[in-house]
């Protein structure tokens, strides 16, 4: 059960306090992270690195202030300062076998492990701009509004719009020549 | 398209438990107890609002103190240099044998240089001076003339 947080003590430093937060939202800070990089050890460093700059930032916490709004803020950015940096490097693993997998009826109870779920991610978005691949993975994964996108990244509504009108026609343009 | 929906809805849907969870954690804390320092632990206690905004009242209202102290402390200084008079001593010693009231110069002019061997003294303890060695001056004159008036009488009762 997730309890209320006290930020007024993370503020102050309180270790267990900040325990809890880490406790409470280190499995999604990891699967945000995962879902944007589509690497399972860059998930990892990213989730520690969130935290500590959570903890290095405690003192502009605002009481009452959304803590996980704060933590998605850090995730999102980090990843995305990730992408960008390694956006040249083009190392997509190409294992067609895993969309079918996907799509069969058989498989559709299984669920996915942090490898197939980034594997799939990387095959999906194999070609986007790094700016595609967040804005794609933030509202058809994550599932995020356009309004949660625009402050968690900075990037206008219609830029948000045009970016990810452009991620879908290539991802299925993509999917498309898996599937053949 | 159908099987991007698919394929989305697996991806969300799924949620497998994190392998190494608890390293991970661990990993985090220990790396937050190296950022801590001591400096945290001793000024813990300015992060608490309230004692902030006094702390932050109470150094303004210091600080307009100090400045008007200042200015309170300069204006009693230019009244008393005013009133300050400046005597040359040696002068003085040299005035008295003759007459004080008569050849001591006073100076009112604060910004005037001093001597070495000069002293300062307010008005009003200069004038209880004045007019004690005046009255001084006049017993001894009283008393010189009734010796004299004593010597004439005298004089006069022996002739």
């Amino acid at each position: 059960m997730t309890q209320i947080i006290d930020t007024y003590k993370i503020r102050q430093g309180n270790r267990e306090e900040f325990r809890r937060v880490v406790d409470n939202n280190m499995d999604r800070v990891y699967s945000i992270a995962l879902k944007i990089t589509a690497d399972k050890e860059d998930a990892g460093d990213i989730t520690q690195d969130t935290f500590v700059k959570l903890w290095e930032k405690r003192k502009s916490l605002r009481s009452g202030e959304n803590i996980e709004g704060y933590i998605s803020k850090i995730v999102i950015n980090k990843s995305y300062d990730l992408l960008r940096r390694r956006k040249r490097q083009d190392s997509c693993t190409n294992d067609s076998d895993l969309f079918v997998n996907l799509i069969s009826e058989d498989e559709a109870d299984r669920e996915l492990n942090y490898k197939e779920i980034a594997e799939a991610i990387e095959m999906l978005c194999n070609g986007l701009s790094p700016k595609q691949q967040l804005v794609f993975t933030l509202v058809e994964i994550e599932q995020m509004s356009h309004d949660e996108v625009r402050d968690a990244t900075g990037m206008t509504k219609n830029s948000i719009k045009s970016n990810l009108s452009h991620a879908k026609q290539r991802v299925e343009a993509g999917l498309k020549k898996y599937l053949k | 398209m159908e099987e991007l929906d698919k394929i989305l809805r697996r991806i969300r849907e799924s949620k497998p438990g994190m392998e190494s969870r608890y390293e991970l954690r661990e990993s985090i804390m220990e790396k937050v107890h190296k950022r801590a320092n001591y400096l945290d632990y001793f000024f813990a206690w300015t992060d608490v609002g309230w004692l902030r905004k006094s702390l932050a009242f109470a150094s303004v209202i210091i600080v307009l103190f100090f400045c008007g102290q200042q200015v309170f402390m300069t204006n009693r200084i230019d009244k008393l240099e005013k009133r300050m008079i400046s005597i040359n001593t040696d002068n003085i010693l040299q005035y008295q044998r003759e007459n004080v009231m008569a050849n001591s110069v006073l100076y009112r002019d604060a910004d005037r240089k001093t001597l070495a061997d000069s002293i300062k003294v307010a008005t009003d303890d200069l004038l209880d001076l004045v007019k004690s060695y005046r009255d001084l001056q006049l017993k001894y004159e009283n008393v010189q003339n009734e010796a004299k008036q004593e010597k004439q009488e005298n004089r006069k009762q022996k002739l």
